[in-house]
């Protein structure tokens, strides 16, 4: 039985995304019934693949222009992934329809003797970079989307729909160029995943995890969508800083303006400079959108601590003072073995709903305790006002300084008196945002807790 | 049980059913593509294996079309899609076909779209690579949109033909 020219309209209306609850119902019930509705809606989907396949080897052997208006750079700008000899560019050039017709059959010979990974990347079509590393710093993981995977990432190698670069400690973050005059930074604990945009002029991008940075200013009708588990956000001439979890997307907007519409049930916000927005599948999906706080010179940290922002373990009992407890922690450093530490660290930054800038002259009180004689490391890692990572600074506190075993100590230090681990980034934590403050010993279980933390101002006020 | 690589090169054989599987969903090439190449890590980075070919294809429609999925509810699209039974009876359809058998006419069709006219060309790429709904196919080409549906139809059926008659000619029945 031929297919009639209806029954083929509607396959075609369901394959463009338009047909009706009704013509739904009508296309399933044809092709349960009819053998040919079977056969031609997978011809046609098998070869709208082989067509694109054909197209995009065909685009980039053409002009190597961004097949979806990704990348609008000359391609001199960013030099290719491979050497010249042997580069992206004359190895695209050289496939032909004739190359791909041959391609099937010394496949067979391939897979004989090539890794998986080798094999697949020689049937992969081209790809056109969509961005270039810029800046990296810290402990950084790179997998590509052809499944090679690396962890040292170098400042000017170019990232490709399907890379993942992931950031992998409190210290790491990079800095990617997506068109002239426009970067994103990924922040520390962070994931992206480059995506290959079907829309003319939208760059696409995945935040997995983390926080991400983005300065844009891309021209008319070009904009940059970041898509987060919860959310999409799209802007094009705009600074944001943006911060995901699995359930959560919160947006702060500098620059600019941006759209956020929520995944779950396609709730849009339109936010301008100032504003930041805040969207929790915990707290039912609502947005909410206010002014952002001002930013504040004092913390005191308060008890109950919230398990989220804490690492240790939180004690409570109702006889002694509440206090954290630290706990082991593996530190991992780069082609050595990994550190042992106990950690007591608090996220500061979750514990206070405005920013805390620590101030050139404040001072950090710490009041602690730990069961044997022992130095003890203090410290506190910041960031730029809503922005990346800014720099760690610590202090190593002799076990003279800190009192009798078992005894509560209180130590006021000058947040200057503090070494800085980052100075390239910041010699001196003033005007940085506070995000951590940490206790540690390294190697050792000394018995140490956190009792208290405070952030006193240079006239020595506290919150 | 297929071997890591037999396992690589039946995936990358059956490629195009695969990801059409995908694409059957998503309705977007570069979409589909991107769901093929996660099914494809899955395949290589878990621990997983296959006693036949049929076993492994199984596994492979399954989780592309699960990936498709995922895809479109993270962005939030709310298009038809075909009911379930409709979906297993082309899955099965397609994991029935022996990949070793179907290089032969993916090699035709490539052929066949080698030989197209330009407009023919034009519309195929629009429609499916730039990823353009016909009614935007239609305005961009100056045509009706019964036109684009009629003109599309032919295309396909034609590259049907065109692949069904090299396959005969290789088998010497013409």
């Amino acid at each position: 039985m031929k297919l009639t020219e209806p029954q083929l309209y509607l396959i075609h209306r369901y394959l463009d995304g338009q047909c009706t609850e009704t013509e739904l119902g009508a296309i399933n019930a044809l092709l349960i019934e009819n053998q040919e509705a079977r056969d031609f809606l997978l011809v046609v989907s098998e070869q709208a693949i082989v067509a694109g396949d054909n197209f995009s080897v065909s685009e980039i052997a053409g002009d190597r222009r961004a097949t979806a208006g990704v990348w609008h750079s000359s391609s001199s700008e960013y030099p290719s992934r491979e050497s010249p000899s042997s580069g992206f560019g004359v190895k695209t050039e050289a496939r032909s329809r004739t190359w791909i017709g041959f391609s099937m059959i010394a496949c067979t010979i391939l897979f004989a003797t090539a890794t998986a990974w080798n094999v697949y990347a020689s049937f992969r079509p081209g790809r056109v970079p969509v961005g270039a590393i810029k800046h990296v710093q810290g402990l950084l993981d790179f997998r590509g989307y052809r499944g090679e995977q690396a962890s040292r990432i170098e400042a000017g190698q170019q990232v490709y729909a399907g890379d993942i670069l992931e950031s992998k400690s409190c210290d790491s973050w990079l800095e990617i160029d997506i068109a002239e005059d426009s970067r994103m930074t990924l922040a520390s604990y962070s994931s992206l995943r480059m995506l290959q945009s079907a829309r003319v002029g939208v760059q696409e991008y995945e935040l997995r995890r983390g926080g991400l940075w983005v300065d844009s200013r891309l021209g008319k009708d070009r904009s940059v969508r970041i898509i987060t588990p919860t959310a999409t956000i799209d802007a094009s001439d705009s600074t944001l800083n943006i911060r995901v979890t699995e359930t959560e997307t919160s947006l702060w907007v500098h620059r600019g303006q941006a759209t956020v519409q929520q995944i779950l049930d396609g709730q849009t916000a339109k936010l301008q400079a100032g504003l930041e927005l805040s969207m929790s599948l915990e707290r039912s999906g609502r947005l909410e959108v206010r002014p952002q706080p001002l930013p504040v010179h004092t913390w005191t940290l308060r008890w109950p601590l919230d398990h989220q922002y804490a690492y240790g373990r939180i004690l409570s009992e109702s006889s002694q003072r509440p206090r954290l407890q630290a706990m082991p922690m593996l530190w991992p450093i780069p082609n050595r073995d990994p550190l042992l530490l106990y950690v007591s660290a608090i996220g500061a930054w979750g514990c206070s709903p405005n920013p805390i800038v620590v101030q050139a002259g404040s001072v950090l009180r710490f009041q602690g305790r730990n069961q044997i004689f022992h130095k003890v490391r203090l410290g506190f890692s910041t960031q730029t006002l809503h922005g990346v990572f800014g720099g760690k600074f610590e202090i190593d506190i002799e076990p003279e300084h800190l009192g009798k075993p078992g005894e509560v100590w209180q130590l006021d230090l000058p947040i200057d008196r503090f070494h800085a681990l980052y100075p390239q980034l910041n010699a001196k934590p003033g005007g940085l945002q506070l995000i951590d403050v940490y206790a540690l010993t390294i190697q050792d279980d000394v018995g140490l807790e956190i009792l208290g933390v405070e952030l006193i101002e240079p006239d020595g006020s506290t919150h | 049980m297929l071997s890591a690589t037999e396992t690589i090169q039946k995936l990358m054989q059956g490629r195009s059913r695969i990801a059409a599987a995908a694409w059957l969903l998503v309705r977007d090439y570069h979409a589909a593509e991107d769901c093929f190449q996660n099914m494809l890590l899955k395949a290589m980075t878990k621990d997983v294996s296959f006693p036949t070919e049929a076993a492994l294809m199984s596994w492979a429609f399954v989780v592309v079309r699960r990936d498709a999925m995922d895809w479109l509810d993270r962005r939030g699209r709310k298009v038809a899609i075909l009911d379930e039974k409709v979906l297993a009876m082309l899955d099965g359809q397609q994991v029935a076909l022996a990949t070793d058998a179907h290089q032969s006419t993916l090699a035709a069709l490539r052929e066949c779209l080698a030989s197209l006219n330009e407009e023919g060309n034009r519309m195929l790429k629009l429609r499916y690579f730039d990823g353009l709904r016909c009614e935007q196919v239609a305005q961009s080409m100056r045509l009706s949109l019964p036109a684009v549906y009629k003109r599309l139809s032919r295309l396909h059926e034609g590259l049907a033909q065109c692949v069904r008659g090299k396959l005969l000619a290789a088998d010497g029945g013409m």
